[in-house]
């Protein structure tokens, strides 16, 4: 019944998923959604569609510098500012040309008064009585010697009343207050300290205006609106007039997977919420064969001597999840309540969308143990038991890794959760499992026997029957536990592998054992010793 | 301000695009206008999101402001709250579709008449892919299309293809617009899942591209289509032999019309801003400066 088809394509991503009183009807586009019908699954007449994954490698490396947030000024409440200054650059001219452009830059943003927002002399008229001025600083992508930072301002004012006075209450508060916010992002190149532009993301001889423009195009014609009653998943940022185009210096952030579109008063082209900006996310997947943020992996030694310490520090690249293929399906079998929800990546190979489909069948023996269970139940108390499966599938790196879960209630203290982790190799379509992601050689279940020993020294003594277990039974059961983490699936993190531990099953819930890259001994593992960093 | 920089002003508003000057880019030397209402006067003005436009170039003209000043003093709140504000007092003038049977009732529990005027007009319009050899239809072949009467396009001149008719969403202002404007009293066949869709801007990428995009048809508002998702893939369909244009619309001559209404508190008084906006955007200046904003005033 759950059947998805390789015929997919953004076409039928872009079909918006409608609300409906009718489960059915819900239910009937949910099918649609899946089985590639719809508007058709074309692919000649835009070129956006792609996902050109082979370009995308499958790591980043983490800066070695450190990025702190200096407090600048917290005279009363609702006026602090901060702005932000970096360490670690073995070029210290560098470093201070980009310190004090941060700088610079936020006592400008300081000194800024109400932003030019759209109707916002009706929202904040003459008279209105600042009450905050909020400036923090973030650091959004910090990877391949980039620094990638914005600074967020939130304005807080008291408005005046008809007759033009600004009064607190009786309790002392102001009746009627009304905030705006604008964000000013801040692009670095760690090497020279020179800010970066929208082009430098591209490669040389790209045309990163139109490859933006239909990116934007097709993000826009898929979350917003011409009219104003669809029922749809909206976003704030609508053309009110005939764009033809982003400018050079639109303001862009951006992150290890995506670029990020700042919309406000300086793009009056778009109406965006009331007295506040709107953030477009674009991928970098999607300009994988025009985007140069990758291409700056400099070699290893070469990157080292821009920073005075540290070692290389690497991290899996997620694939953008902006425009996966989302389905939500509710039906009623009984008194069971059935809710299957799924997001799995565009394009996704159909025997892996087949597995997929098994995991979304409910199980009839589920169904029927929970109607079971319900009769126990007035239909006054308890009216449905509640049988929900979700999955939930990404892409890292050159791997599509998946959490299923599953969970059941059917009256008080009757709930139960199961989760289960599958990673695939997308090019061989081979479910990865634990040892898989080691190199040759490497003792992967000295490390697991090592991770699960901490885990059992910091807080989960493992019992037999409400007793410690000592001497045999406690070695028996960390075999025990070894070998079904070997045997189970994986699931990764941009920073982690993740195996479902044994060690905190309790109550019907599995725990998670994160196992982080980077960090060899018991913390985790050297991204050395991990085939997922292997070129290959 | 000095005049000609008003007037530098207003024509790098039509061409910067903005103020979507499909109809010819009008320059307006608004250091003319006799209507001039200082910033501190001008009135609660909100409306419908496709009316921000219009709604920008107004103010900027009555104001002899610059648009980006102007602009900081429109705020619409889009079509139903703009009813909403208007008849609570909060908004004093509001362009509009025309009100709804569900606002009229709210403003007549409130004690509130509406004046509501006309000002512009929009084309409702059907486009096809630009490879399919039909050009024209008559309003008949349209309602016989969507009420499943025909279904091929060798009944129309065309090739033998069965027609792929996308609607939109049952709540979307274009199913309204269809069903009220084209359909009236037929009822529209029933479409599979498939063919309904959600988005204006999706309709015309469907007929535009899609894998059956030339056996498809599409609908949608005639200033959505030409100024904010124009596409070469698509082709206009002429209607009654009448092409859906600026003048064709501004005539009459085009069958399916719908309008923007100007809507105030009837008591409006004579003398407030409100009221002087309203006599103002009626009148010669107040249609040029509409048409210079790419929309088509009610003659």
């Amino acid at each position: 019944m759950y059947q998805f088809n390789d015929r997919q394509s953004r076409d039928v991503r872009r079909l918006p998923v409608k609300k409906s009183a009718a489960q059915l009807i819900f239910f009937m586009a949910a099918l649609l959604l899946f089985s590639g019908c719809g508007p058709g699954g074309n692919e000649t007449g835009s070129d956006v569609s792609d996902v050109k994954e082979a370009s995308i490698p499958a790591y980043i490396i983490n800066n070695r510098i450190e990025f702190s947030e200096v407090e600048a000024e917290k005279t009363e409440t609702g006026f602090s500012q901060s702005y932000g200054k970096i360490s670690g650059l073995a070029d210290s001219a560098v470093e201070e040309k980009i310190n004090s452009r941060i700088h610079e830059y936020f006592l400008e943003l300081k000194d800024r008064g109400l932003p030019p927002y759209r109707g916002v002399k009706r929202m904040i008229p003459d008279g209105s009585l600042m009450l905050g001025k909020q400036i923090n600083i973030s650091a959004n992508g910090n990877f391949n010697d980039m620094l990638s930072i914005s600074f967020y301002r939130s304005l807080r004012y008291a408005l005046p009343d008809s007759d033009g006075n600004v009064k607190k209450n009786e309790e002392g508060y102001y009746e009627r207050e009304q905030y705006v916010s604008d964000e000013f992002p801040l692009n670095f190149d760690l090497r020279t300290g020179e800010e970066l532009s929208l082009k430098d993301l591209f490669r040389e001889g790209a045309d990163y205006i139109r490859l933006v423009d239909e990116h934007l195009r097709a993000y826009l014609q898929n979350n917003s609106a011409d009219d104003e009653e669809t029922d749809r998943m909206p976003i704030d940022v609508i053309p009110v007039g005939p764009w033809k185009s982003v400018s050079p210096d639109q303001k862009f952030y951006f992150s290890s997977s995506s670029l990020y579109l700042v919309f406000d008063y300086d793009t009056p082209q778009f109406q965006v919420g009331a007295g506040n900006f709107s953030v477009i996310p674009l991928s970098f997947w999607d300009f994988a064969e025009s985007i140069a943020v990758y291409d700056r992996l400099s070699a290893p030694e070469s990157s080292n001597s821009l920073y005075t310490s540290g070692a290389a520090v690497k991290e899996l690249i997620f694939a953008d999840n902006s425009h996966f293929e989302l389905s939500s399906v509710s039906e009623n079998s009984g008194r069971v309540s059935i809710k299957i929800t799924s997001s799995i990546p565009p394009n996704m190979p159909q025997p892996l969308k087949d597995q997929i489909s098994d995991m979304l069948r409910p199980d009839p023996d589920v169904i029927g143990r929970l109607n079971q269970k319900m009769e126990e139940f007035s239909e006054k108390d308890y009216p449905y038991a509640n049988y929900t499966i979700s999955v939930s599938c990404g892409q890292t790196a050159k791997y599509y890794t998946l959490r299923c879960r599953t969970y059941t209630d059917a009256g008080r203290d009757n709930s139960a959760e199961e989760e289960k982790f599958y990673t695939w190799n997308a090019d061989t379509l081979r479910e990865v499992k634990f040892p898989d992601l080691f190199i040759a050689g490497f003792d992967y279940e000295s490390l697991l026997r090592d991770l699960i020993e901490k885990q059992i020294a910091n807080n989960t003594p493992l019992y037999d029957h409400g007793a410690p277990r000592t001497g045999e039974s406690l070695a028996a059961e960390k075999k025990r536990l070894v070998e079904g983490i070997l045997a189970s699936g994986v699931w990764l993190n941009n920073n982690s592998v993740v195996v479902l531990s044994p060690l905190t099953e309790q109550n019907g819930y599995t725990g998670s054992l994160y196992i982080l890259f980077n960090f060899g001994g018991a913390d985790g593992v050297d991204s050395d010793k991990l085939t997922l960093f292997s070129d290959e | 301000m000095p005049v000609k920089k008003i007037t530098v002003i207003f024509l790098i508003l039509c061409m910067t695009g903005l103020a979507a000057c499909g109809g010819g880019g009008n320059a307006v030397d608004v250091a003319s206008i006799a209507l001039n209402i200082p910033t501190d006067r001008y009135p609660a003005v909100d409306g419908s999101t496709l009316t921000i436009p219009f709604s920008e170039a107004v103010a900027a003209a009555v104001m002899h402001t610059s648009i980006e000043e102007a602009r900081t003093y429109v705020l619409h709140n889009k079509t139903h709250a703009a009813y909403t504000n208007l008849v609570d007092g909060k908004a004093d003038i509001i362009f509009v579709t025309p009100p709804s049977q569900e606002e009229l009732n709210y403003a007549k529990e409130a004690g509130v008449e509406l004046e509501v005027i006309p000002i512009l007009h929009d084309g409702f319009m059907f486009f096809v892919n630009a490879k399919n050899p039909v050009s024209s239809l008559s309003s008949d072949d349209i309602v016989k299309i969507y009420s499943g009467e025909i279904t091929n396009w060798k009944d129309l001149g065309g090739s033998d293809s069965e027609i792929t008719a996308y609607q939109r969403g049952v709540n979307s202002g274009s199913q309204t617009g269809m069903q009220n404007i084209v359909m009236k009293d037929v009822p529209m066949v029933k479409a599979p899942q498939e063919l309904i869709i959600g988005l204006m801007d999706v309709i015309i990428d469907a007929v535009a591209f899609y894998d059956n995009a030339e056996s498809a048809i599409g609908y949608s508002y005639y200033y959505y289509a030409q100024n904010m998702w124009r596409d070469d893939r698509i082709k206009y369909l002429k209607v009654n032999g009448v092409a859906p244009s600026d003048e064709s619309i501004a005539d009459g001559s085009y069958p399916f019309i719908s309008d923007t209404c100007m809507v105030l508190r009837k008591d409006e008084p004579a003398d407030s801003s409100a009221r002087k906006l309203a006599d103002w955007i009626l009148s010669d200046e107040g249609r040029m400066v509409a048409k210079g904003a790419g929309y088509v005033p009610i003659q």
